[in-house]
């Protein structure tokens, strides 16, 4: 067996049971006794609930409980009101229902047709309000309120403690950020570009819709089978919700079918668990496609940017306003404006900074985290406007940003120091793998065969970004050496396709000098991992791989400690190296010490390790995120500049990862969020007719296919190391999305001249853009 | 989804007899050839019939035969079987192409020519049980005053879907007949005239009556000199229906055009033939000018709605390319 390496590629340890189909998932599992959830959803964007009758339900053969408002209003051991930030979400509606797709009731039945049937029996008498439907209406003076009253924060995250919502108003959440003299900067600006732009509201589309199994024992105690990326959290809420303790709650994640953060927080589960305890029998619950469109979406966005620039491209001062479509409950829309308040900035030095986020309540199906949240709506603009601003002053985009970009060093917004940022070179190399160097504008090239076209363009672009990850936050793990040297890693983090496992198992197996085959890594089950925070906001590798790191150096100092006294030889004398440890004389494996110190092929050492950051560093350095992450793309592309149809040729993503622990996975992260990211810029976009979805399903709503892909992705692996990191590693899940959005609409530019500032880039923008310039007179 | 009885035929005789039955009984009844499409319209509750009536349980339903003078194409023949049969390729490369570039490769495996031409619309509104619009039996369409990005530029009203079938319009093109079988009988009618428009009925977009299927197409060959193509541009490059797509079959001689067909599709609730177009280019030689032109003239009296006035420009911009393709 091979020693476990550190930066050589690995093929990932859940290979074989992925594709040959063995791997189970939430939907796939049932347990003993156990009946099926449905749910009843709001048809409105906006109503008061006048009466409920679940009578006629309730006769359907099968059928064994309805919950409806009453059971939740009034039951002693129900608290009502949750939410990650606010309290301000029901597990059904309560007095009104505030968007549509909103649950209103659910059944519980022995088999999912008569739960079916039986929600369409339930009657619902509803008085429809007039409804907010985008953040100008929400935003209005004396508009309708989306909630009259918002509960309490509920205790929770240190970074949003400050957050509230503004009273008497739809406004979720407002963030500000001020830095130097706004005034002076632009009176000292020579240029002054003013920019909306505004991109809409899309989905995560993982494989796996939500799900939950939820079993109650008499004694109150709770298991779940959940969909979810942060176990931890979804049991804290669900100890809060039926006011239990937390070691009353079990929430046990099995392999995850993706999450992209439209799995943190509580989402399906609080309803399986109402509906478990009032059925007394457990209940699955498993949504559909269209129920996923109701559940979480990611925020649609307007942002007004306005930039001072001095002659020589030095950027000197920004406003910025950014309006964040939260819809009808806040979930982690606070977070999701402070984020794109701080990084509104972009990854560029202004000294003079008013920028103001605010998520905004609608009447809309609730928006929370996706891939990079807040930074992809903020760099949509900072990066766009970038190449606005460098085609007004006749600057090379790559230049500008250069001259701009931040260094080793420098301090972020926060005032904070930005270690570890290899932003530069992260642009140097997407550029050279695009031949940015060859940029002509206006070389034709031919599309439809046989015709002899000469309208298409190509072009060039590229886009940059920084973000952050959440901190302060906690990652905990425990590694069980076994009698037979063999290791076992319990940690809370969701293995959802992005290779935890792997590299957690690469972590230990490299600290510890043993084979990736002698070492499994658990699935995840509260009452048996320790804490984490949460698998989200590309924070696994960095803090839980540290985590399991130290685990594993602890597991080496209590065999040190065991060869010390068992074997008599002194502290210093005692070394490891590849699996074994080396003596003055002889070398042992861990099972002969093992073996030693418990006098028979038994025992077990348990290794822990814990991490947690703050809002200051182990240096004493002010740290708003552990690390900061930074990503560059670039997009070549061919316009038609007759009909605007696109064709994506080539796109480069490069992302400074510290360390890339399994190049294999790091590439693989990196192509994937910039397919995601081609979907975001190209395709996706949930349209909606008076607050109703009318694209809830994956035939209308447009993801786009194989055949749209470039034909060359290429991630680059940027390594500049982090000293917090295990190995020097950082996080990379995110990042290379950011920046594809922007760096397609640059190229496009560069090929036909036309700026697209809304997303999704269709080719009927870039017609309709073309038609218009084409009218404009020249000047 | 409803819940329904399944009844497997064995004769088209079978099928039209139990048709007419429900049909007096009152009782919903559907045919079902590969399922793919009626399948989600059932499961999102468009369609709740009491009773399925299967045909493909009819054996020699399926099959292409190629004749003296046409290619005989049974209605269970599936998409895949039409883009991957040697004589099609051969003759009507451009009908292959079609069925190549319809919906997705497992969906082609299961869907059938006689289901395809037969496919209700994918208006998002008529396929959301959200909204009970006129097609359904509602009061009014949706698309007018709502998201009409997809929606026709021609020959909408009250209704504005567009028929989706990537099939029709290159077999409208070349000139295809449908055989029909109903309680009166067999009758064989040019495709073109089966499709209706919604101001002759805004609930249906064929002229099926009660007891009828559709049993065969019968292609043409086409005559010598004859050159088709097709060309559909849509969001993604699988799985999606045209945003606008053209069909032309022209056959010229000595340089000119002698007779020919254009045939747009995503435009209209029916395939859309351009005569004014197709008569301009009669007796001329094709070229970039003349193309150019024939598209213009092809999308006169076009009325966009307030989404969708991109597939104008599409349009002529396609027609013009499919027509220098086809020479
Ligand atoms: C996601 C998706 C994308 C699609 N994209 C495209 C596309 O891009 N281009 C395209 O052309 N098509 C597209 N389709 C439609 C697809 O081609 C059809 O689903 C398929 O051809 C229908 O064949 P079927 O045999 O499965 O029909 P079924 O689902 O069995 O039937 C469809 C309809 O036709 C009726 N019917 C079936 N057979 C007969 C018959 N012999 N006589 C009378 N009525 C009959 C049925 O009652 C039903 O109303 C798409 C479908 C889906 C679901
Ligand atoms: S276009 Fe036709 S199917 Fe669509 S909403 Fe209008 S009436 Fe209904």
């Amino acid at each position: 067996m091979e020693m476990t390496e550190i930066g050589k590629s690995v093929r990932r340890l859940d290979y074989e049971t992925k594709v040959t189909g063995r791997a189970q998932y939430l939907a796939d599992m049932s347990v003993p006794g156990m009946c099926h959830g449905k749910i009843l959803r709001s048809p409105y964007p906006h109503a008061r609930l006048k009466h409920i009758d679940a009578s006629k339900a309730l006769k359907v053969p099968g059928v064994m409980a309805v919950l409806t408002r009453d059971d939740i209003l009034h039951d002693e051991g129900i608290e009502p009101f949750y939410g990650p930030v606010f309290k301000d979400q029901t597990i059904v509606a309560v007095e009104k229902v505030r968007h549509v797709g909103d649950p209103v009731a659910a059944v519980v039945a022995l088999t999912i047709d008569a739960a079916e049937e039986a929600i369409r029996l339930i009657d619902v008498e509803y008085e429809e309000l007039p409804a907010v439907l985008d953040v100008h209406q929400a935003l209005k003076p004396g508009a309708i309120l989306v909630h009259e009253s918002i509960k309490l924060p509920s205790s929770g995250f240190a970074d949003l403690a400050e957050l509230k919502p503004v009273e008497g108003t739809n406004v979720c959440t407002h963030f500000r950020l001020n830095r130097g003299d706004i005034d002076k900067g632009f009176a000292e600006a020579d240029h002054i570009f003013e920019d909306t732009f505004t991109l809409p509201a899309t989905q995560h589309s993982f494989l796996e819709t939500h799900a939950c199994i939820a079993s109650v024992e008499p004694g109150g105690r709770i298991t779940v089978w959940a969909t979810t990326q942060n176990p931890f959290v979804v049991r804290t809420q669900l100890a809060n919700i039926f006011k239990v303790p937390v070691s009353k709650v079990r929430v046990i994640v099995p392999y995850l079918g993706g999450g992209y953060g439209g799995k943190v927080y509580p989402k399906v589960e609080p309803i399986t668990v109402a509906l478990a305890q009032k059925a007394g029998r457990p209940v699955r619950v498993v949504l559909s496609r269209e129920e996923v469109f109701y559940t979480i979406t990611k925020h649609a966005a307007v942002i007004r940017m306005k930039t001072g620039v001095k002659n020589d491209g030095t950027l000197i001062a920004r406003e910025c306003e950014i309006h964040l479509d939260t819809g009808a409950y806040a979930e982690i829309g606070p977070r999701v404006a402070k984020k794109s308040g701080y990084t509104a900035a972009g990854p560029y030095r202004i000294p003079n900074l008013k920028i103001d986020s605010y998520s905004v309540y609608t009447n809309k199906p609730p928006a929370g985290a996706f891939r990079g949240f807040g930074v992809s709506q903020s760099a949509w603009a900072v990066e766009s406007q970038m190449d606005i601003i460098a085609a007004a002053l006749k600057m090379d985009p790559l230049e500008l940003r250069k001259q701009n970009g931040y260094d080793e060093g420098d301090k972020f917004v926060t005032e904070e120091t930005l270690r570890a940022v290899g932003l530069k070179e992260c642009l140097d190399e997407v550029a050279k793998s695009i031949g940015w160097e060859t940029k002509v504008q206006g070389l034709k090239g031919s599309r439809v065969e046989g015709s002899g076209e000469t309208n298409v363009k190509r072009g060039k672009g590229l886009a940059c970004m920084i973000k952050a990850t959440i901190t302060p936050s906690i990652s905990c793990a425990v590694v069980k050496l076994n009698e037979d040297a063999s290791l076992s890693i319990y940690t809370g983090t969701v293995e959802m396709g992005q290779g935890s496992e792997t590299v957690l198992a690469q972590i230990a197996g490299k600290e510890l000098g043993l084979p990736l085959q002698t070492i499994q890594v658990l699935g995840v089950d509260t009452d048996v991992v320790p804490y984490d925070l949460t698998t989200s906001s590309s924070r696994s590798t960095f803090h839980m791989g540290k985590a399991v790191q130290l685990a594993a150096q602890d597991v080496l100092r209590q065999l040190k400690q065991i060869v010390m006294k068992e074997y008599g030889v002194p502290e210093d004398k005692v070394t490891f190296a590849d699996g074994k440890i080396r003596l003055p004389e002889t070398q042992l494996d861990y099972a002969e010490v093992m073996f030693k110190r418990f006098g028979m092929q038994g025992g077990t050492l348990v290794g822990e390790g814990q991490v947690k950051t703050s809002v200051k560093d182990e240096y004493g350095e002010k740290s708003t995120s552990a690390f900061w992450f930074v990503a560059a793309g670039a997009a070549e592309v061919e316009v038609d500049s007759e009909t605007g149809q696109i064709k994506l040729c080539k796109y480069a993503t490069a992302v400074d990862v510290g360390k890339a622990l399994n190049p294999l996975g790091c590439r693989q992260q990196l192509s994937g969020a910039a397919i995601t990211g081609i979907g975001q810029a190209m395709f996706e976009e949930i349209a909606y007719d008076n607050g109703q979805l009318i694209n809830p399903n994956l035939v209308d709503y447009v993801l786009p296919s194989l055949g749209d892909m470039p034909s060359v992705i290429d991630p680059v692996c940027i390594e500049i190391p982090h000293r917090n990191g295990p190995f020097g590693a950082k996080g990379i899940g995110e990042s290379a999305l950011i920046p594809v959005a922007p760096a397609i609409a640059n190229a496009i530019f560069d090929a036909v001249g036309v700026r697209i500032k809304d997303l999704p880039i269709k080719a009927e923008k870039i017609f309709l853009a073309l038609e218009e310039a084409k009218a404009r007179p020249l000047i | 989804m409803k819940s329904f009885e399944n009844i497997d035929v064995k004769s088209v005789k079978e099928a039209v007899g139990l048709l007419q039955r429900f049909h007096n009984e009152k009782k919903s009844a559907a045919v079902v050839g590969g399922g793919s499409e009626l399948l989600q319209l059932m499961k999102d509750r468009v369609a709740t019939p009491d009773y399925l009536i299967n045909l493909k349980t009819i054996p020699g339903l399926s099959y292409i035969k190629e004749e003296r003078s046409a290619f005989r194409i049974g209605a269970l023949t599936t998409l895949t079987e039409i883009e991957e049969h040697k004589g099609v390729q051969e003759k009507l490369l451009f009908l292959s192409q079609a069925a190549g570039e319809a919906a997705s490769p497992q969906i082609r495996n299961a869907g059938t020519i006689g289901g395809n031409i037969c496919q209700r619309p994918f208006c998002w509104y008529f396929r959301s049980a959200n909204f009970t619009c006129l097609r359904k039996g509602g009061e009014i369409c949706y698309a007018v005053a709502g998201d009409n990005r997809y929606h026709a530029i021609f020959g909408g009203g009250p209704s504005y879907i567009v028929h989706p079938s990537d099939m029709a319009p290159p077999l409208v093109a070349v000139g295809a007949q449908l055989k029909i079988a109903g309680p009166a009988g067999e009758k064989v009618i040019p495709l073109e005239k089966f499709f209706v428009l919604p101001q002759v009925n805004h609930t249906r977009e064929n002229i099926l009556g009660p007891g009828e299927i559709v049993t065969e197409i019968q292609v043409p060959h086409p005559k010598a000199g004859t050159k088709g193509f097709y060309h559909k541009v849509r969001e993604r490059l699988a799985w999606d229906h045209a945003i606008v797509s053209v069909s032309t079959v022209l056959q010229t001689q000595g340089g000119a055009v002698r007779e020919g067909r254009v045939v747009l599709g995503g435009v209209a609730p029916t395939p859309w033939r351009v005569p004014k177009a197709e008569q301009f280019l009669r007796g001329k030689k094709v070229d970039e000018n003349t193309a150019q032109k024939a598209g213009e003239i092809a999308l006169e009296g076009a009325r966009p709605m307030k989404d969708n006035i991109y597939k104008v420009a599409l349009a002529k911009s396609l027609i013009q390319r499919a027509l220098l393709a086809s020479v």
